[in-house]
C-alpha cells in the first residue's frame, strides 16, 4: 500500500543510495548511521518504485481472485452489477496512476481498498482474504508505524464486518486471521530489517573500500615524497656540494679539482633529470586504468631503460583485465622491484614477465645484478616488506630469489 | 687545501657512511677543500660503517641516518657504545630523525642541504687543540 505521506524529508544520500544497488538518482552526499541508512532507504526512489509495483502486483493478483470467487459463489443479482463496478473503479484508478497523472494518493488507496473490501464481503469466501495479510505485510515492510496500525485496523474491520454480515461469530476464524495478520505484519517488519541490514553492510563495505583507496592514495603520495627525497633531493645536494667544493678550490687558486667537480655536477644533474622524468612519468594520467597492466608495465620499463641505460626485456601473455586492486598491486610491486634494480642491483639487464590467465596472474622481475642475501630481505632500504604486505592484502604471494653475485628474481602471484 | 699540505697541522681522520656513492664523493670533494681533515674510508650501509670504524678507528664519522641493512640510528648506538670518544655527526635529509639520532648518541645532526659551514662546525671540535685548530684553519671561503 502506498503511503500517502511518502514524501518524507530525505537528506541527500546519493552515495548511500547507489550503494544500495538500485537507486536511480545520483545525489551527492554521504551517510553513516543505521538511522541514516534507513531514512535514505525509505526515501529512495528505488524504495518508492518497489512499493508502488508491489501494490500493483497485489492489486493485479487479488482483484481478479476476488472477482472470480465473487462470481463463483451464488450471489444475489445486484452482485453481478457490483463486481464490474468494483473493477471499473480499481482498474482505471491504476491506469491513471501508472500513466503518471498526479492525483491524491488517498483517492488511489480508497479506489483500491474499498472495492476490494466490498468484493471480499459479498464473496463470502475466506480465500478472498488473501489480500489482507499481503497488505499488512507490505505495510509492515514499507510503511510508517501509523500506516501499519491502520492496515491492522482495516484488516480487523473487514473481519468484523464479515462476522457482522454472517451474523455469527466463529472464534477460530477470528483467531486464525488475527494471528495471520500479526504474523504478516512482523514478517514485513523482519523483511524491512533485513533489507536495511543489507544496505548497512553494503554501505560499510563501500566505506571500507573508500578508506582503502584513500590509504592507497596516501601511501602513493608518501612513496613519491620519499622518492623525491631519496633521489632528486640527494642529487641536488650532491650538486650543491660539488659547487661548494669547486668554489672553495677556485678561491684557493687551486684549479686541479675544478674539472672533476664540473664533471660530477654534470653527471649528477643528468641523474637528477632522469629521476625527475621517472617521477613525472608516475604522475602522468593513469595509463594503468586506461590501457591495462601490460601497457603500463611496458611504459614503465621503457622509462627505466631511458633513464638508466639498462637493457630491458618485456614478455606478456594474455590480455585479460584484472580487478583494479590486483592490477594496482602488480604494478606497484613491479615498480618497487625495478626501483631496487636501479638503486641496488648494478645490473646490466632486467626482464619483466607478465602472465594474465583466468584465476590468477603472475609477474616476475629478474635482473643480472649483484644480488643480495635474502636473509636481509627485511631491510627497509629495499622496501621488500612493503611489497610483501601489498601483495598479501590482495591474497597474493611474493617470492624473492637472490644470492650475492647471482642477480635477483622477484616472483609475484595474485588471484585475478 | 688538504691536510697533506700542512704537515704540522692536527689532522682529524674521517669516515663517511652514506648509501649513495655520489653523495660520498661529493662530501669528500668538499672536505678536501678544508685543511685538517683526512678521509680514511667510506661505507655504504650501517654494517659496513661498523666494520670500517672497527678497522680504521676514525676520529669522526659522518653518517647518514637512513641506510640499508643496518640503519644509521642503530649504527650510532653501537659506535657510541663501543667507542664513545669517536665523534659521530648524523647527516641526513630526514630532519624528522634528528631527535632519534641525538638520542642514540650522535654528537650533532646536520641536515643535508644545510650550508657547508654548518657541517664543518659540527666536525671541528674534535681531536685537536681548539686554539691550534682555529689559528691554523681560517675560513678561506665565505
Amino acid at each position: 500500500m502506498s503511503a500517502p505521506g511518502a514524501a518524507r524529508h530525505v537528506p541527500p544520500l546519493g552515495e548511500l543510495l547507489s550503494t544500495l544497488g538500485f537507486a536511480r538518482d545520483e545525489v551527492p552526499g554521504a551517510a553513516g548511521s543505521p538511522a541514516a541508512v534507513l531514512t535514505a532507504f525509505v526515501g529512495s526512489e528505488t524504495f518508492r518504485w518497489l512499493r508502488r509495483w508491489a501494490v500493483v502486483a497485489m492489486v493485479g493478483i487479488v482483484t481478479p481472485l476476488t472477482v472470480i470467487t465473487a462470481y463463483a459463489d451464488e450471489m444475489p443479482p445486484f452482485h453481478h452489477l457490483a463486481v464490474p463496478l468494483a473493477v471499473a473503479i480499481i482498474v482505471p484508478a491504476w491506469v491513471l496512476e501508472l500513466s503518471g497523472v498526479r492525483w491524491p494518493r488517498l483517492a488511489l488507496i480508497a479506489a483500491t481498498v474499498l472495492p476490494n473490501v466490498w468484493l471480499t464481503l459479498i464473496g463470502h469466501d475466506n480465500t478472498n482474504y488473501l489480500w489482507l495479510p499481503l497488505l499488512v505485510a507490505w505495510v509492515g515492510f514499507s510503511g510508517t508505524r501509523v500506516e501499519g496500525v491502520a492496515a491492522l485496523v482495516l484488516a480487523s474491520a473487514v473481519i468484523a464486518l464479515d462476522v457482522a454480515v454472517q451474523a455469527r461469530v466463529v472464534w477460530a476464524f477470528v483467531c486464525y486471521w488475527t494471528v495471520g495478520f500479526l504474523f504478516a505484519w512482523f514478517m514485513g517488519l523482519a523483511l524491512r530489517r533485513q533489507v536495511v541490514l543489507v544496505a548497512e553492510l553494503r554501505l560499510l563495505r563501500d566505506q571500507t573500500e573508500q578508506r582503502a583507496r584513500q590509504v592507497a592514495v596516501l601511501e602513493e603520495r608518501q612513496r613519491l615524497s620519499r622518492e623525491l627525497h631519496d633521489s632528486v633531493t640527494q642529487a641536488l645536494y650532491g650538486i650543491a656540494l660539488y659547487a661548494e667544493a669547486g668554489g672553495r678550490a677556485l678561491a684557493d687558486g687551486d684549479l686541479g679539482p675544478t674539472a672533476t667537480n664540473l664533471r660530477e655536477i654534470g653527471e649528477t644533474t643528468q641523474e637528477a633529470l632522469g629521476e625527475m622524468r621517472l617521477l613525472l612519468f608516475e604522475l602522468r594520467p593513469p595509463i594503468l586504468q586506461e590501457y591495462g597492466l601490460a601497457a603500463a608495465l611496458r611504459a614503465r620499463l621503457q622509462a627505466v631503460e631511458a633513464r638508466s641505460g639498462l637493457v630491458t626485456e618485456f614478455l606478456s601473455e594474455g590480455d585479460k583485465r584484472l580487478a583494479p586492486d590486483a592490477e594496482q598491486t602488480l604494478y606497484r610491486v613491479a615498480q618497487e622491484a625495478l626501483n631496487n634494480v636501479l638503486k641496488h642491483a648494478h645490473a646490466g639487464r632486467v626482464s619483466l614477465r607478465l602472465a594474465l590467465a583466468d584465476g590468477h596472474a603472475t609477474l616476475e622481475v629478474a635482473d643480472d645484478g649483484v644480488g643480495f642475501e635474502p636473509s636481509f630481505g627485511g631491510a627497509s632500504g629495499f622496501g621488500l616488506r612493503g611489497m610483501r604486505e601489498r601483495t598479501e592484502r590482495v591474497g597474493g604471494t611474493l617470492r624473492i630469489e637472490s644470492a650475492p653475485g647471482a642477480g635477483t628474481r622477484v616472483h609475484l602471484e595474485v588471484p585475478a | 687545501m688538504t691536510a697533506a699540505h700542512h704537515p704540522h697541522l692536527c689532522v682529524r681522520r674521517l669516515l663517511i657512511a652514506d648509501d649513495r656513492a655520489r653523495t660520498r664523493r661529493a662530501l669528500s670533494a668538499v672536505l678536501a677543500t678544508r685543511a685538517g681533515f683526512e678521509l680514511i674510508g667510506e661505507a655504504a650501509d650501517g654494517e659496513e660503517a661498523l666494520a670500517a670504524v672497527e678497522r680504521l678507528r676514525p676520529d669522526i664519522v659522518i653518517l647518514d641516518v637512513r641506510m640499508p641493512r643496518l640503519d644509521g640510528i642503530t649504527a650510532i648506538l653501537q659506535i657510541k657504545a663501543r667507542w664513545p670518544h669517536i665523534r659521530v655527526v648524523a647527516h641526513s635529509l630526514a630532519e624528522e630523525l634528528r631527535a632519534d639520532a641525538l638520542a642514540a648518541g650522535a654528537d650533532a645532526f646536520v641536515p643535508k642541504g644545510a650550508p657547508v659551514h654548518e657541517l664543518f662546525r659540527a666536525l671541528e671540535p674534535v681531536g685537536c687543540d681548539r686554539a691550534e685548530a682555529d689559528a691554523s684553519l681560517p675560513s678561506q671561503y665565505p
